[in-house]
Parts: C-alpha cells; sequence; structure tokens
C-alpha cells in the first residue's frame, strides 16, 4: 500500500548556464549545486523509505548530456533499493535516437516510459498504478488525448498520472487541458516543464525546478512530498501533498536608484549595501541601476568594481539615464553643429547605442571644452 | 547693466559683508587669501546658483561644497543689479535642499519670479535666462576667472574654451576634429575585431578560438556517448553471459549437456545423412513415376507384337513352302506331260478307247473318299485361318487370355487343315497307281506302235499310265489351285497381322514416348531407379521426424544446427573476454578523445560571457561609430572658416597689447596660432610664453565681450600675473576705454594696476576686502 511518494523534475542535469562573465566557473558551481540538490533528494528518499519517486521529465538537460551526467544519476538512484523510481522523459531529455537513457544501464527498481502514449506500470505492493507518457521528440503541439481517453482506471488502486507540459491552450510543449485530466479521476497528477512548483485542486501538481536555474526564477524550489491514506469507508485515498524546500544560491535582481550627485563611490556604496556580506557572498546578484547619472561617470567598468563584494554580480545600466538635459542642449545649441550632432544622434533608433553615443559625444564634447 | 551692491550673508569665508559697486571701473584690492576670488564666485553664483549645466536632475557642482561656510547652517546672500532702467534684487539661498532664489522688483519691493524663464530641473527662476545668458556662456566671456593653470596649454584650453563660446554665441560653425578624434581614441580604446591588441578583438578571437573548441569537444563527446551506449550494450550482454555461464556450470546442466551432445551428435549424423539425401532425391526426382504396373503393360504390349511377329514369320514360312510346293508341282506337271511326247489324252484316249473295244474292264477306284477328305481338310484349314484373324484383330475382345487360346487353337486348325488336305491329295496320287496293267489287239498294234508299245497290257499300262499321268495332272493342277487359293489365303492373312502388328507398335512408340524413354529396357532402368527414389524419400522423412523429435527435446524445436546450439550450451570465455576487450577499448578510446578537451558546457558557458562582452562591446562600437559617422555627415555640410571680422579685431586687441603679434587663428585640431609679424608665418600657442597665452586670452575676452548684449559687467580676476609693464599698461588703457560702456570688475593684489590706472588718468572706484 502506498503510503507516501516525491514527486520532482526538471533537475536538468548537465545543464550549461548564462553567466555574464566567467561563465565556466560558475557554471561548474551552478552544475555542482544541481548535483548536491539530486543527491539531498536521493538522500531524502533513502532515509524516510519513501516507496515511490516520481520524476516528470527533464531529469537531463539535454539529449547531449555527458555520459557520466547519466552514470551518475543512475547510481543515485541505483542505491534507492527500498524505492521504486518512475520517470518520464521531457522536452529537454527527449527519448530519441539520442537517448540518453539509453547510453546506461538502469537498475531494476527504475521504471522509464519510453512512448509517447500513455502506458502504465502497476507495483502490485503499492498497490498503485502509474500512467505516464514520455518525450520522443522535443515538439508536441498538441495532448494525445485519444491515448489518454482510451485510459480506464482501475479505482481500487493508487492512480497517478505523469505528464511533461504545459496547462495552456497553445504550446510547442505539450499543451495540458487540467480539466480534461483532472475528470480521469486520477488520485494525483504529477506534472513537470514548469518550473515553478504549484499545486491545483484537482490533484495536479508542478513539481518545480530543484534549483532556481536563471534570473528568472525566483521563491522556494524543492521537491514535493505527498502522503496517502486510505478512506475505507468512502474506498477512496486521500492525499495530502507538501512542499520540501532545498536550499540553494538564490537569484536576487536589485534596483538601485543613482541620483545625479551620486560619486562613483556612493554608486559602489549603494550597490554593496544591497544585501548583508554573507549573502552577497553567496547568492547571484543583478543589480539594475536606474535613475539619472552624472554624465562624467563611466560605468564601463562598475561590474569589475562591484566584483569582489559579491559571489557574483552583473550589472544592467540600461535603465540609467545620464544627467543631461539634451533638449535644452539641443536648444541652446540649435543654431550651431553641436545642436545638429546631438539631435542626429537622439534619433538614432537601438537605444542602448543611442544612449552611448549620446554620452560618448558629450564626452568628447567636455574633454574638448565644447561643452562644460 | 551694472551690479551695485552685493550682500554677502553667509559665503566662504564672508558674513555679513556688503560691497557697494559704482558704474566704471571697479577695482577690488585684497592680499592673498583676502577673498577676491570668493567674491567673484558669489557673483556668478548669486546669478546662476552652482548646478551642473545641462542635467535632468539638480546636481550641485564643485563650487557648492567649495564656499560652503564653515558653520553650515546658513548659506545665502543678496545681489542688487540694474539692467534697463530697472533695480532687482536677488535673495538667494545656495543651501541644499533649502536652496531658493527670490527675485524683487528692488524698487517696489515685489517678487517677480514669474517675470523670468523657469528651470525645471533646478526649478528655479533664472534672473539672466531672458537675456540668454547661460552660467557656461558666463563663464566664457565676461566673467575672467583667475588662471589656475602655470603652464600655456592650461591657458590654451581656456582660449580655446571662449573662442568656442565666441563662435557658438555668434553662431559661427565650428570643427569637430578635436571630438572626432576623442571618439576614435574611445573606440580603439574597445577595440575593432580583427584587431589583436584590442579588448573586443581579443575577446572575439577567443570566442572563435572557443568556437572550434567547443566544435571539436562536442564531435568527441558524441563519439563518446556513441561508445558509452556500446559499453552499456556490451556490459548488458556481459551480465547476461555470465549469468549463462553460471547456469551452464551447473552440475546437473552439465550432464544434460553431456546428453545433449550426444543427442546432437545424432542430430549431426542425421543432418548429413539428410543433407546427401536430399541431395540425391533432388536429383532423382525426374525418375518420380515411372513404375513397374506400366512396365507390366508395355511389357504385354510388346509381347503381342512379337507373338505377331512370330505368326507372321509361320505364315511367311508357309507361304514359301506353299510356293515351293507349287514349284515342284508345276516341274512335275511339266515332266508328266513331256512324257506324253506330244499325244493328248483324247488323242490316246480315242486311240485306247478303240483299242480297248474289246477289252472292257476297266478298275475303277473309289475316289470320293479322297475327295471328301480334301474337302473336310480345306475347310477346317480356313476355320483356322479365321480363328487366327479374329484373335489378331481383337476382335473377341474379352481377355488377353481368350485372344491367345483363340489365337493358338486358329494356328492349330489352320495347321490340321493344310495337313489334312496334303493328306488327301497325297493318297488319291497313290490310289491311281493301282491302274496300269492292260492287253493289245491288231488294230491295237498299229495304236501300239504309234506309242512304240509292244502289247496292249503295255498299252493298257501306257493308257493307265497316260491316264494316270492325266489324272496326276488334274490332280497337280488341283493342287496347284489348291496351294495358290491357300497362298493368298496366306497372303490376306499376313496382312491382317502386319496391320494389327502395326497397330500395336504405334501404341507402344507412344507410351515411350509419354514416358520419355526409347525402349522398354530403358523405362525399366528408370522404374528402377523409381523404386530407389520411393525408398529415399521414405528413409530421408523417416530421419528428419527423428531430428525433429531430437531437437524438440534438446531444443524446443528450433533447428540450428548441432554445433550452434551445442556452443550456445557451452560457457562463452572467449566472448565474455572479448566483450571486456571490446569495452576496455571503447573506455580507452574515451578517455583518449575526452583528454585535453574541454567539456562542452563549460566551453559554451565560457563563450555565452564572451558573447556578453562582445555585445557590451559592440554597442559600444555601435555608438562610437555612429557618433562618429553623424560627426563626419555635418562636417562636410560645416564651413570651416572662422569670423574673419571677429578674428580681426582680437587680432587689433592683441596687438595693441603686445604691440607685435597682429592676429589669432584657431585650426582645425584647435590649436591656437598666433601670426608673427617678423616672419609674417602662424605661430603655434605652446610656443608663446606664458605672459603672451595670457595676452591672447585677455584678447578673446576682451572681443567677446564686445558680443555679449545688455553689456553685462566685464570681470575679471588677477589677469596680469604675468603681464610685462608694458602689456600690462596697454592691457589697463584697454579695460579703462571699455569701463566707460560698461562696467568693469578687476580683482587684484598688486597695486601697480592702481597706480597705471592713476597714470593713465582714467576714472575707477577702489574698494579693499
Amino acid at each position: 500500500m502506498l503510503t507516501t511518494f516525491v514527486h520532482t523534475g526538471d533537475f536538468h542535469l548537465g545543464r550549461p548556464f548564462t553567466f555574464l562573465q566567467q561563465g565556466n566557473y560558475y557554471g561548474k558551481n551552478k552544475r555542482k549545486e544541481l548535483w548536491k540538490a539530486f543527491d539531498e533528494m536521493i538522500a531524502y528518499v533513502k532515509e524516510e523509505e519513501v516507496p515511490l519517486l516520481l520524476i516528470a521529465g527533464d531529469l537531463f538537460d539535454s539529449v547531449n548530456v555527458l555520459s557520466m551526467d547519466i552514470k551518475r544519476a543512475a547510481e543515485g538512484l541505483a542505491g534507492l533499493d527500498k524505492t521504486w523510481v518512475v520517470i518520464i522523459t521531457g522536452n529537454h531529455d527527449y527519448h530519441g535516437d539520442s537517448s540518453p537513457y539509453k547510453k546506461v544501464e538502469w537498475s531494476s527498481n527504475v521504471y522509464i516510459f519510453k512512448e509517447d502514449v500513455f502506458r502504465s506500470v502497476y507495483i502490485k505492493e503499492l498497490n498503485t498504478e502509474i500512467y505516464g507518457m514520455s518525450w520522443v521528440k522535443n515538439e508536441y503541439r498538441a495532448f494525445p488525448e485519444r491515448s489518454f481517453n482510451s485510459v480506464k482506471l482501475d479505482d481500487t488502486r493508487y492512480n497517478i498520472l505523469m505528464v511533461h507540459g504545459e496547462v495552456t491552450n497553445q504550446s510547442l510543449y505539450l499543451p495540458i487541458d487540467l480539466k480534461l485530466i483532472e475528470k480521469k479521476g486520477f488520485d494525483y497528477i504529477a506534472l513537470g516543464h514548469i518550473h515553478k512548483p504549484g499545486l491545483t485542486p484537482g490533484g495536479a501538481a508542478y513539481c518545480g525546478s530543484p534549483l532556481p536555474l536563471n534570473f528568472g526564477e525566483t521563491g522556494e524550489r524543492g521537491f514535493l512530498i505527498s502522503q496517502v491514506t486510505t478512506d475505507y469507508e468512502n474506498r477512496t485515498f486521500i492525499t495530502s501533498s507538501g512542499f520540501n524546500p532545498i536550499e540553494s544560491r538564490k537569484y536576487e535582481t536589485i534596483e538601485i536608484q543613482i541620483a545625479p550627485e551620486d560619486s562613483y563611490h556612493e554608486i559602489i556604496q549603494k550597490a554593496i549595501s544591497c544585501d548583508t556580506e554573507i549573502n552577497r557572498q553567496y547568492n547571484y546578484y543583478r543589480i539594475r541601476f536606474t535613475g539619472y547619472l552624472n554624465p562624467e561617470i563611466q560605468m564601463d567598468w562598475i561590474t569589475d568594481d562591484l566584483e569582489e563584494s559579491f559571489y557574483y554580480i552583473e550589472t544592467d545600466t540600461s535603465k540609467l539615464e545620464p544627467d543631461i538635459d539634451l533638449e535644452l542642449l539641443i536648444h541652446e545649441n540649435k543654431n550651431n553643429p553641436i545642436g545638429q550632432l546631438l539631435s542626429e544622434l537622439g534619433k538614432i533608433e537601438e537605444p542602448e547605442v543611442r544612449k552611448k553615443a549620446i554620452i560618448y559625444s558629450i564626452e568628447a564634447m567636455i574633454s574638448e571644452g565644447v561643452l562644460k | 547693466m551694472r551690479i551695485k551692491t552685493l550682500t554677502i550673508k553667509a559665503f566662504g569665508k564672508f558674513k555679513d559683508e556688503t560691497i557697494e559697486l559704482k558704474p566704471g571701473l571697479n577695482l577690488i584690492y585684497g592680499t592673498n587669501e583676502a577673498g577676491k576670488t570668493t567674491v567673484q564666485t558669489f557673483i556668478q553664483g548669486m546669478f546662476f546658483g552652482f548646478y551642473k549645466p545641462y542635467r535632468k536632475k539638480k546636481t550641485y557642482s564643485e563650487e557648492y561644497e567649495k564656499y560652503m561656510p564653515w558653520a553650515q547652517f546658513d548659506y545665502s546672500g543678496s545681489l542688487v543689479y540694474e539692467v534697463d532702467g530697472r533695480e532687482i534684487r536677488l535673495e538667494r539661498n545656495f543651501l541644499r535642499a533649502k536652496d531658493s532664489l527670490f527675485i524683487y522688483d528692488n524698487t517696489t519691493g515685489k517678487i517677480i519670479n514669474d517675470q523670468f524663464k523657469y528651470d525645471g530641473v533646478i526649478r528655479q527662476h533664472l534672473p539672466l535666462g531672458n537675456l540668454g545668458m547661460t552660467s557656461v556662456i558666463y563663464n566664457n566671456t565676461v566673467n575672467m576667472r583667475q588662471t589656475v593653470h602655470d603652464n600655456e596649454s592650461g591657458t590654451q584650453d581656456e582660449v580655446r574654451d571662449s573662442y568656442i563660446e565666441m563662435q557658438n554665441s555668434s553662431g559661427i560653425e565650428i570643427n569637430f576634429k578635436g571630438i572626432v578624434r576623442r571618439l576614435e581614441e574611445k573606440k580603439n580604446n574597445i577595440g575593432r575585431s580583427g584587431q589583436s591588441k584590442s579588448r573586443i578583438g581579443a575577446a572575439i578571437r577567443e570566442r572563435d578560438e572557443l568556437q572550434q573548441l567547443l566544435n571539436e569537444a562536442e564531435a568527441a563527446y558524441a563519439k563518446v556517448a556513441e561508445n558509452q551506449e556500446k559499453i552499456t550494450w556490451n556490459q548488458k550482454k556481459m551480465k547476461r553471459i555470465e549469468a549463462e555461464n553460471e547456469y551452464l556450470s551447473q552440475e546437473s546442466v552439465v550432464k544434460r549437456k553431456k546428453e545433449l551432445l550426444q543427442s546432437y551428435e545424432k542430430i549431426n549424423k542425421l543432418e548429413k545423412e539428410n543433407n546427401r539425401l536430399s541431395k540425391i532425391i533432388r536429383e532423382d526426382q525426374i525418375y518420380e513415376g515411372y513404375n513397374y504396373k506400366t512396365l507390366e503393360g508395355l511389357k504385354a504390349i510388346s509381347n503381342q507384337a512379337n507373338r505377331l511377329s512370330d505368326q507372321m514369320d509361320y505364315i511367311e514360312k508357309e507361304m514359301a513352302d506353299a510356293s515351293e510346293h507349287l514349284k515342284a508341282i508345276r516341274q512335275k506337271e511339266a515332266s508328266k506331260r513331256s512324257s506324253l511326247a506330244g499325244h493328248t489324252l483324247e488323242n490316246i484316249t480315242e486311240d485306247y478307247e478303240t483299242y480297248k473295244k474289246e477289252q472292257d474292264e476297266v478298275a475303277a477306284v473309289d475316289k470320293k473318299s479322297n475327295i471328301v477328305i480334301n474337302i473336310i481338310s480345306t475347310l477346317v484349314a480356313l476355320l483356322g485361318m479365321g480363328l487366327v484373324g479374329l484373335a489378331n484383330m481383337g476382335l473377341m475382345g474379352t481377355s488377353q487370355g481368350i485372344e491367345n487360346l483363340s489365337l493358338t487353337v486358329g494356328v492349330t486348325l489352320a495347321i490340321v487343315g493344310v495337313v489334312g488336305l496334303s493328306f488327301g491329295i497325297s493318297a488319291t496320287l497313290k490310289k491311281r497307281k493301282i491302274l496300269k496293267e492292260k492287253q493289245l489287239i491288231p488294230i491295237q498294234e498299229e495304236i501300239l506302235a504309234k506309242y512304240q508299245l509292244q502289247d496292249g497290257p503295255s498299252f493298257d499300262s501306257y493308257y493307265k499310265k497316260v491316264v494316270r499321268n492325266q489324272k496326276e495332272l488334274e490332280q497337280m493342277q488341283n493342287e496347284g489351285e489348291l496351294i495358290i487359293v491357300q497362298h493368298s489365303r496366306h497372303q490376306a492373312g499376313y496382312e491382317v497381322l502386319f496391320e494389327q502388328r502395326r497397330g500395336i507398335m504405334r501404341e507402344l512408340d507412344r507410351k515411350l514416348a509419354e514416358y520419355e524413354v526409347k525402349n522398354i529396357a530403358e523405362y525399366a532402368e528408370r522404374c528402377e531407379k523409381g523404386q530407389q527414389l520411393e525408398e529415399l524419400k521414405i528413409r530421408f522423412n523417416g530421419n528428419l521426424r527423428l531430428l525433429e523429435n531430437l531437437l524438440e527435446t534438446v531444443n524446443g524445436g528450433k533447428t540450428d544446427d548441432g554445433q550452434s546450439v551445442w556452443q550456445k550450451a557451452s560457457p562463452k570465455s572467449e566472448e565474455l573476454l572479448s566483450l571486456g576487450k571490446e569495452i576496455a577499448r571503447l573506455e580507452g578510446e574515451n578517455s583518449a578523445l575526452t583528454d585535453g578537451i574541454g567539456l562542452p558546457v563549460e566551453i559554451q558557458e565560457t563563450i555565452k560571457s564572451l558573447d556578453a562582452q562582445i555585445q557590451a562591446f559592440d554597442t559600444e562600437i555601435k555608438a562610437c561609430n555612429a557618433a562618429l559617422e553623424i560627426l563626419t555627415r555635418i562636417q562636410k555640410d560645416s564651413h570651416l572658416e572662422s569670423a574673419p571680422e571677429l578674428n580681426k579685431n582680437i587680432g587689433d586687441i592683441l596687438e595693441t597689447i603686445t604691440q607685435h603679434y597682429k592676429g589669432v587663428k584657431i585650426d582645425e585640431a584647435m590649436k591656437l596660432k598666433v601670426v608673427d609679424p617678423t616672419g609674417g608665418d602662424f605661430k603655434e600657442a605652446d610656443q608663446l610664453s606664458a605672459g603672451t597665452m595670457d595676452q591672447v586670452h585677455f584678447a578673446f575676452r576682451y572681443g567677446i565681450g564686445e558680443l555679449i548684449s545688455h553689456e553685462i559687467p566685464f570681470i575679471l580676476d588677477e589677469p596680469f600675473v604675468r603681464y610685462d609693464k608694458q602689456r600690462k599698461t596697454q592691457a589697463l588703457k584697454l579695460l579703462s576705454e571699455l569701463s566707460s560702456k560698461r562696467q568693469v570688475i578687476l580683482f587684484t593684489c598688486d597695486d601697480e594696476e592702481e597706480k597705471l590706472i592713476k597714470s593713465l588718468g582714467a576714472p575707477y572706484h577702489k574698494i579693499i576686502l
């Protein structure tokens, strides 16, 4: 009888990451963190003797993931001698010609769905039947409804559905009609693909990625644990699910307001005071400067100058405006080439190029004494 | 315009200080650190405040901090000036966050802020805004601050600033060479792709190299993955084989295996034999269908034909005999006739009858019985022949046995008939011989002589003999006719038999052709082979069943050959070894493939970082290029000529002061040049002395001042420190001339100026700080 199970997925093991500097250094560390999360999850399952582990797709980031990574994952799962592991593949690690799942031997406690129609595996000792569909190519514009409709559930069993896709009408990533799948009467629906964890009242759940994978991914990450009890009177199962967070480096996007009177030093101080030293040396920071900047201050090296104060820092100065009243300048110089130059510069289409062209020109004019 | 009163409430070192200024030349005298520059800055601050120009956000300039009073609670003052006949009072608070400006009509005391231009950034009205005066213009024109630079180039910068301001103010085009140069420099610092020393060039080169490495790494790791798949497959296979081997090494399995081996040996034998058999069967397949029954039939037909041949042979012989017989009869006949010596029976009979009239004894011989025998014999022979004919034509059509019987009986009867007939004929001939003896008379003698006979008895005998001869001839004739009849009958019988035989032979040939044999012997041969084939087939099928049964017991009905099944059942140490070797080889290849090769993900990440850097550089380069492109475009349209009138004016001023240099020019590269009258050439400014540079500067300021409307006061802070006495006198003369048209405020620490002004006899107002 199934008592408890873990639902996870979207590990994206072996993923290459995007960092604006020293990409391979931070990428390597990030991948280490992914493995740490994986190992933690495995340790939890082992320690708690969780009988069932569901991995709802994208265990690996790509079909070209390194063999040693696949081996490591397979070894980790093989160590779970008291746990059934059921895996579906996702859009990243789809089971095609170069499927990562073909490259190593998986232990006998691991069951991998390998077709893109709904099949099931019944685990007798847990009285649990798991239905799943795997990705065998990298795009699904439609849900395999026919295959799904032909599924007949045995009510005496605890029934789980595993799908990797998006709850939406239209998508290249297997659009899922939540109402359709909830109607079927599954006791639990284990979804993958969306990295933000979430539960629906109908018993469908996105486990989310166990770690945030980029600056867009904020909030707590981890895996889902569900407890199953049997209501013998009504002959139903009651499932209650909870979230087990995994500690990891967070992605912080911080906006810092710059004033024209701020000196370069003050700007640096403002950036550094955005968080505690401990946090700064742990998390990933993207500092977005806004407001008006003294045009005599060069921000070209700001990232380098902040580097030591952070574990990882990237800066975004695209929202920062030089403190120059361009219109006034143009107006006051409307009869001379300065005005002509400035108004021409103002017409450059690409905003970043325009801003820089104006700053550089003004800088040059100030240096040349054309402007004060 | 004229400044009347400065009330410094709190500014720099001053507190509650009031300075009254007069129209014309004001000489403000102060020792070092008396606060001359402070007063000058105070005037500037009162008009403009201390804000950075062209900002979108209010930003304080450096002067703000510099002139902040020590107490820091108060930072303010007021200034009264007169313009267009109206007295205006400015009250300014400089203090950050409390900064404010109130503009009063000093006559009515009313605040008249809203009559002036408003600056949204500093949130203040601009007292000189209506006059078009900004702090920038002010500082570049009328407000001539103390030369902070003690070198020529610093002065040159100031001169150039003034020059540009002059051009701006006068709406004259300026050139952008310097700006272009700065932008080019900037761009070169960023670098262009392809330039190996530049930052972006290095980044691009590194990126491209990494891209190459990435391709290599990806190819290597793709191969590694492929190998890994093989390794996994081999490992699985090894595990299977190991498990199998373990099973195969168990005692019971070994025992069973021995049994199996025996079975397989049998199987092998059987298979070999069957292979041989099947080959023979395949080859002898042509003998199928030849059987003994058909052979018997063929033989019967052949026999029948043979019997007919025999009969035909017999008839042929009979016919030959008959022909011989007939020939003999004919010969006898001829001899008999010749014995008559030309007499005929009728003659002789006539003669004899004559002779015999007397002798009438005739012995008669019964011939009937002989004739009867002959008739019966003939009938029997005919019946026999008829039966033979019937049998041969198969008209009796019942069984072959009866057919054969009737044939035999027919032939026998025919023979009996013929024999009987011959007998009959020969008996008749015998009886005729008895008639021989007879007697003669005279006539008779004649007759006897005729026939050369002696006596009657001899005539009798002769006659008898003749009669007998005649009879014999007749008999022979009959016999000959009989033989002819018989011969023709034989002929007919023969033809019937011939036809029958021909039909049978044709049938036989047809059948032989049908069986594709030349003759019965060949058919018989094939029959024998056919028989052997059947036996082989039976044997083959028997073997096959045996083989199937054996295979069923040893190999679940699969028809692998015994050897391979046996090999399957043997522990596969060699295969294990070779799989192990293959795995080791693949692993070795994998480690060689990845040796010294970076991980693709890491290379990708480095590339991404470089791309971000390149992207940033690229934006910077694009920005420089865009600005440069615009500058080039504008430059084309712009006229680089300076205003000749202004230059002349400034040149005149310079000549007045220096009594030497005649003109100034700023070239395209923004370099200042002066016209040296001794050579007539332009002289680079950096070849000039510091003093001369100051004089050039002064000439500029003086010249520009004339362009500024509303005669805003000309303020100078220690302008003559590096002048010699003569040039200073000339400059002061110019100032004194100017002071008649506009207010001049001259700060100095040296009393020499005052002396010189006095000596020039010019009016002035002296203030001591």
